[in-house]
């Protein structure tokens, strides 16, 4: 067996078996964020209940319908995306469908359905470069857009980048292999050999002769030579050539890059050429093994998840329903990184001013994936990233809207959000408002700021005049809702909006952070619409929690809560 | 000028039913506002860090600004923020500069005059209360209405400057100009207790139903409210989407809140069932004489 048969084995082996691991993930979902854990007879059963299949005649053209319009035609990019991001793609899935079916897979493919196929024959000769020149076409785009556009630079990962390189490499190894076998002499001899009938030096000479004045071949013992053949050898070359050669070859033009590329490359020298043909195939081949592990895999998760949903009404009505494990898991693999809802995303000023990453709706997701596969193995360091980003979350749905492979985000989010606050990563807040004194001490110990040494701060906290004019009347406590309540617990209310006042202007903002009564707040401003001295209590209270989180953020940043950081957030 | 629709994060999913009622009610009215992309109004992230959510607030209305619009909201809360972004904007150049800076990037610009316009002001003010009386054609006649406030509309209302913040009569002035019987109850101005939900659900659901047993002392028949964080906690709308279907195998969990004892309608709903778009529902219609 040949290196490259054993190459070729290997990296199908690895695609294959990669593939049916995917896909079993998604018939045994792993307990993860997204996905509860579900043995696989109950994950399908469910998901084969909720495609309601049942009204067949309705869902069988609804299924042929989305095929056609958005996995075939790739409607979905336009409609959810932009025009240039349909060109770009439609390029790139054309161009590489082309090359996949009638190129790579030409023994399966080409051979059986038309009779009479050679690869050096139009009009295969001219699709493979015009395939080729698509693919290249839509990969300039993507690079420019995911270089230059702002918006997509935020989201561009190394892996994007590498994904676009494999392809680059793929189509451009392709190109200058097909070159440099238009202008090898080894491959010219090899093939005179092979079908001439019967050569002497005379025939080759003439073939010889033919096919560099005609066909743009070049040999190095021509290019020494000034004098050009004379015009008999060169018609004998031609009757020689239309005899043997022309039923397999079209004249090289029609492959109209590889054909001008050949004459920069030319002459050709066997290493070379061996170098490019090992790094075709291997390119090709790696980019095969790698497909079920990286951003490639969407290929078959993004079309199986449109399908899929193509079966749900409620994500067309915009309600969208609660899903199957099933699909919450290819939902997760569909993912291909496009940035539309991170573009689009509500919270976007968030992430500009907290640079939170988990806050982006594609990072996100990114996260959830690489805690899906973890076997419930969900470590705590990753858990409080995603919580950090997912709470800021407002649950506005856009990105479910807009989202070119239809993936069910908002059902994601939702279902994620419950579990990081079940496994005890509630929204930053709960977090917050369950730390002890003794916490806060040390924090405000870790992070020593006397107050009233910014003269000029503008914050409350700091400027004495906030505070001058209190005379502790407690209008504020008075008029405040929650202490009219009748039986609410002492506890959650340990502390009067009038003694933080005291203490906030006492200088001892700290001592507020762990009072119950600071998170209790419903923020109505009555406070400070009643306060006879123009205090702004509310607006107080607000930087004191203002406080409390930038005390918390500082501490994770440091490390310093990660140990004690999940048992902190459970009530 | 013209009004852009800056609906809030939590219309399209959690009560696209506020949305589209108060979109219809408005195109009665000869108001169409713009629809724009618009991102969170930063309310939400202000307990976090008020840099943050003033440049949201910020961003939102230069998209507003650019496109030659001020902002229209059917949310208090947004409406609060925005309004409260505003006054920080102009009393601290700090957080200006820091805007101006993180906008440029995007070639956006804050624009300190772009208005800022709940939905009751628009439907009681600005047409005027003639415009809808002319657009009533089935007057809410009987219906004794117990019109909710909500808090960061009318306070602090130095910021705000949305109605008078002790006696506020807008809400009122316009159920009368719908038909309806405002009612007077104790607790109009107070918290929903919506700030709480998931945070504290005890007292949420504590400050839910002192408003409901102040709305029924005052024979109210339905609460109006004019938020959409206001409808959410105290209307319950169930939402379909978050009810596990049979197959899921979750446990449902139960809300926190106590059912409403009195039906809670947004204003929308109220007001289109005056102008005869939509028939209101059976629980909302006055008590018949006879009984």
């Amino acid at each position: 067996m040949s290196l490259f048969a054993v190459i070729l084995w290997v990296c199908g082996a690895a695609c294959l078996g990669g593939t049916l691991w995917r896909l079993s993930r998604w018939l045994s979902p792993d307990r993860s964020l997204a996905v509860p854990g579900l043995p696989p007879s109950r994950a399908l059963v469910s998901l084969i209940r909720s495609l309601s299949l049942r009204d067949a005649r309705r869902a069988v053209p609804r299924l042929l319908f989305t095929l056609v319009r958005d996995i075939l035609l790739q409607g979905h990019l336009a409609r959810k995306g932009s025009l240039w991001r349909w060109i770009m793609h439609f390029c790139l899935f054309a161009g590489f469908s082309g090359l996949l079916f009638f190129h790579a897979l030409e023994d399966l493919v080409s051979r059986p359905l038309f009779p009479g196929y050679e690869p050096t024959l139009d009009p295969w000769q001219f699709l493979r470069d015009l395939f080729g020149v698509l693919v290249a076409l839509g990969l300039g785009i993507a690079l420019v857009r995911r270089l230059v556009l702002r918006d997509m630079r935020r989201t561009t990962r190394i892996e994007d980048l590498f994904a676009l390189g494999l392809i680059g490499l793929m189509v451009g190894s392709g190109f200058i292999l097909e070159a440099s076998k238009m202008v090898s002499p080894a491959v010219f001899n090899r093939m005179a050999v092979d079908y001439l009938p019967a050569p002497d030096e005379t025939d080759m000479a003439a073939l010889r002769a033919f096919w560099t004045n005609q066909r743009g071949m070049v040999f190095p013992e021509t290019t020494r030579d000034t004098a050009g053949p004379s015009a008999g050898l060169i018609e004998k070359g031609r009757d020689l050539s239309e005899a043997s050669c022309a039923p397999c070859h079209s004249p090289p033009r029609s492959a109209f890059v590889s054909a001008p590329l050949s004459r920069i490359l030319a002459p050709s020298s066997a290493g070379r050429d061996a170098f490019v043909w090992w790094t075709h195939v291997l390119s090709c081949l790696f980019a095969l093994a790698w497909l079920p592990f990286g951003k490639l895999f969407h290929i078959l998760s993004t079309p199986v998840g449109i399908l899929l949903q193509s079966l749900d009404p409620g994500l067309e009505a915009l309600r969208p329903r609660p899903q199957t494990p099933v699909k919450r898991a290819v939902g997760l693999d569909a993912c291909t990184n496009c940035g539309v809802c991170s573009s689009h995303c509500s919270v976007l000023p968030a992430f500009l001013a907290l640079r939170t990453p988990d806050i982006l709706p594609s990072k996100k997701l990114l996260s959830m994936r690489r805690l899906a596969g973890k076997g419930g193995k969900i470590t705590p360091a990753a858990l409080a990233a995603f919580s950090r980003g997912g709470f800021v979350c407002t649950e506005c749905m856009r990105c479910t809207v807009l989202c070119p492979s239809r993936i069910n985000l908002q059902d994601l989010w939702l279902v994620a959000k419950r579990e990081a606050a079940r496994l005890g990563y509630p929204e930053l807040y709960v977090r917050l408002r369950s730390l002890g004194p003794e916490v806060w001490k040390r924090l405000a110990g870790e992070n020593r700021r006397p107050a009233r040494t910014l003269a000029r701060s503008p914050s409350l906290l700091d400027n004495p005049e906030t505070f001058a004019a209190c005379v502790q009347c407690s209008v504020c406590t008075s008029v405040c809702p929650l202490f009219r309540l009748p039986d609410v617990p002492a506890v959650d209310l340990d502390v009067s909006p009038h003694q933080i006042m005291n203490l906030a202007r006492m200088g001892l903002a700290d001592m507020a952070l762990p009072a119950n009564f600071l998170w209790n707040c419903v923020t109505c401003y009555a406070c400070q619409e009643h306060c006879p001295r123009g205090i702004r209590v509310a607006d107080v209270l607000y930087e004191l929690r203002n406080l409390a989180h930038s005390r918390v953020e500082a501490a994770d940043a440091a490390g310093l809560l990660d140990d004690a950081g999940a048992a902190w957030g459970r009530p | 000028m013209t009004h852009a629709w800056f609906p809030g994060c939590r219309i399209p999913y959690h009560l696209p039913d506020y949305g589209r009622e108060s979109l219809a009610v408005l195109e009665v009215l000869g108001i169409a506002p713009a629809l724009l992309e618009f991102p969170c109004c930063g309310y939400p992230l202000r307990h976090q860090s008020l840099s943050a959510s003033v440049l949201s607030a910020a961003r939102g209305l230069a998209v507003a600004a650019r496109a030659g619009c001020g902002v229209l909201t059917p949310c208090k809360c947004c409406f609060g923020h925005l309004r409260f972004a505003q006054a920080a904007l102009a009393a601290r150049p700090e957080l200006r500069a820091a805007v101006d800076a993180a906008l440029a990037p995007e070639g956006l610009s804050y624009d300190p005059d772009t208005p800022v316009t709940h939905l009751l002001t628009v439907l009681a003010r600005d047409p005027g209360l003639a415009a809808i009386r002319a657009a009533v054609v089935r007057p809410l006649s009987g219906l004794r209405v117990a019109a909710h406030y909500g808090c960061h509309a009318l306070r602090p209302s130095d910021v705000t400057r949305f109605d008078d913040p002790r006696s506020p009569t807008i809400f009122e002035d316009l159920l009368t100009a719908l038909g309806a019987t405002p009612v007077s109850w104790s607790l109009r101005l107070e918290c929903c207790g919506q700030p709480l939900a998931g945070k504290n659900d005890r007292l949420a659901s504590a400050l839910a139903h002192s408003k409901y047993v102040s709305a029924m002392e005052a024979r109210a028949r339905v609460m109006a409210t004019a938020c959409t964080y206001c409808q959410m906690q105290l209307g319950r709308t169930g939402l379909a989407c978050e009810t596990p279907p049979a197959w899921a195998r979750e446990p449902v969990r139960a809300s926190p809140l106590p059912a409403p004892p009195l039906p809670v309608a947004a204003v929308s709903r109220l007001a289109g069932a005056a102008m005869g778009l939509w028939p209101l529902e059976e629980d909302m219609r006055p008590a018949s004489p006879g009984r």
